[in-house]
């Protein structure tokens, strides 16, 4: 039994947000995760097959493709895009990793730690820019960084993160 | 490594990691504190990265296009159907048109050959008119006619030539091709066998009234005759 149109609609707008995050973290570039998820819908899409629970089934092959994608790359290119270079652990432990990892940084970080870590990973920022941004030294930048990085390393036993 | 070594190299893994050489690479891979950093930034990256919001309405857009390439499946049957379908047809053409060929092809005599019981009549050679008129010069035919009254006791085989009344093709039951080539071999070896049984038959024909002028004709060797030449 194939979904219609609109059911599909609705499983898309449902399923997404999710997808996309997952495929985000794994790759760490918008544009590469958004290609992998609608692929994944494609396929679902075409198979005309009706999951019972299509979310777990969407997560999973996301994952998949998402782990596939990473196989090709070497350590270089896993570096500059900031990918784990161990095995990334299962799908539940992303989403608890991820949620102690942000609840980790405002109890763990000073309040320029704080800043500086929100604007080199959630702005993208380089550190002449960040340094810029914030009106400090780009050796302050380095400084504040490589001490928060250690924080959660200790606080996390970074090895297992 | 120094610390200040390892501050430098954390910069350059998170600020600019393109510019790594091999060396630095093998450097991080190998040094405990400098991968549980990067796995720590990588971490910080991906939580992020889980934060995005999507504007759905602007995603969806951009997909739903791609969906057109959903395979029709009823299209699909429907494609395999007609192809099955076509194939048939074809066959079917080719057949009726190897059939037609064989149908509108010229009839050949069609001979038969029966054994008839003791009380028969003399030998005769039963054909079609047309046959008929063509063969009632022959010697033999001279020789039965004119001897008749010598040999109406006499029974062997009696043959039968026919031909088969001009029907039109389209009247004839439809056979297949292989049941056609066993009945036109079958004809084969019956115009064979009436062939040789009318050579036997001139020879016997030209033997009795020299044996009958010579006194040496007798019921008895016309069996023994029958015999060598019929059977």
């Amino acid at each position: 039994m194939e979904y219609s149109a609109a059911e599909f609609e609705a499983l898309y707008i449902q399923c997404f947000p999710p997808s996309m995050r997952l495929a985000i973290s794994l790759l760490h570039e918008e544009d590469e995760a958004r290609d992998v998820v609608q692929e994944v819908f494609l396929k679902l899409w075409e198979s005309n097959t009706r999951f019972d629970n299509p979310t777990a089934f969407l997560i999973r092959a996301v994952r998949n493709a998402c782990l596939n994608r990473i196989n090709m790359l070497d350590t270089r290119d896993r570096i500059r895009r900031r990918i784990m270079l161990d095995s990334p652990p299962d799908d539940l432990d992303i989403d608890v990793r991820n949620d102690e990892v942000m609840s980790a940084i405002p109890r763990l970080l000073t309040p320029r730690e704080q800043e500086v870590v929100d604007r080199i990973f959630s702005e993208g920022m380089s550190y002449k820019e960040a340094a810029e941004n914030l009106e400090v030294s780009v050796a302050a930048i380095n400084k504040n960084i490589v001490s928060a990085l250690k924080k959660l390393r200790s606080h996390f036993k970074t090895g297992k993160l | 490594m120094t610390e200040e070594q390892k501050e430098i190299l954390i910069a350059k893994m998170l600020d600019a990691p393109a510019s790594l050489s091999d060396m630095e690479l093998d450097a991080i891979s190998d040094d405990d504190e400098l991968r549980d950093i990067y796995a720590a930034s990588a971490a910080l990256d991906s939580a992020y990265a889980a934060e995005q919001e999507f504007d759905m309405d602007a995603e969806w857009k951009r997909f739903s296009p791609r969906l057109h390439r959903k395979p029709d499946k009823m299209r699909w049957f429907m494609r395999v159907a007609a192809i099955f379908l076509g194939v048939i047809f074809a066959s079917s053409i080719v057949v009726k048109i190897i059939n037609t060929i064989f149908t509108h092809a010229p009839q050949p005599v069609i001979a038969k050959v029966e054994q008839v019981s003791k009380a028969a009549e003399r030998p005769t050679l039963h054909m079609p008119e047309q046959m008929s008129m063509t063969e009632t010069k022959t010697p033999r035919n001279h020789a039965v006619d004119h001897d008749s009254k010598h040999y109406n006791t006499r029974h062997i085989a009696k043959a039968e030539v026919s031909m088969p009344a001009a029907t039109p093709a389209q009247a004839e039951p439809e056979i297949d091709v292989d049941e056609y080539l066993r009945i036109q071999q079958a004809r084969i070896d019956n115009e064979m066998a009436l062939q040789v049984a009318e050579s036997y038959m001139e020879e016997y024909d030209r033997l009795v009234p020299i044996l009958d002028a010579a006194g040496l004709y007798s019921s008895e060797m016309d069996d023994e005759i029958r015999k060598v030449t019929m059977e």
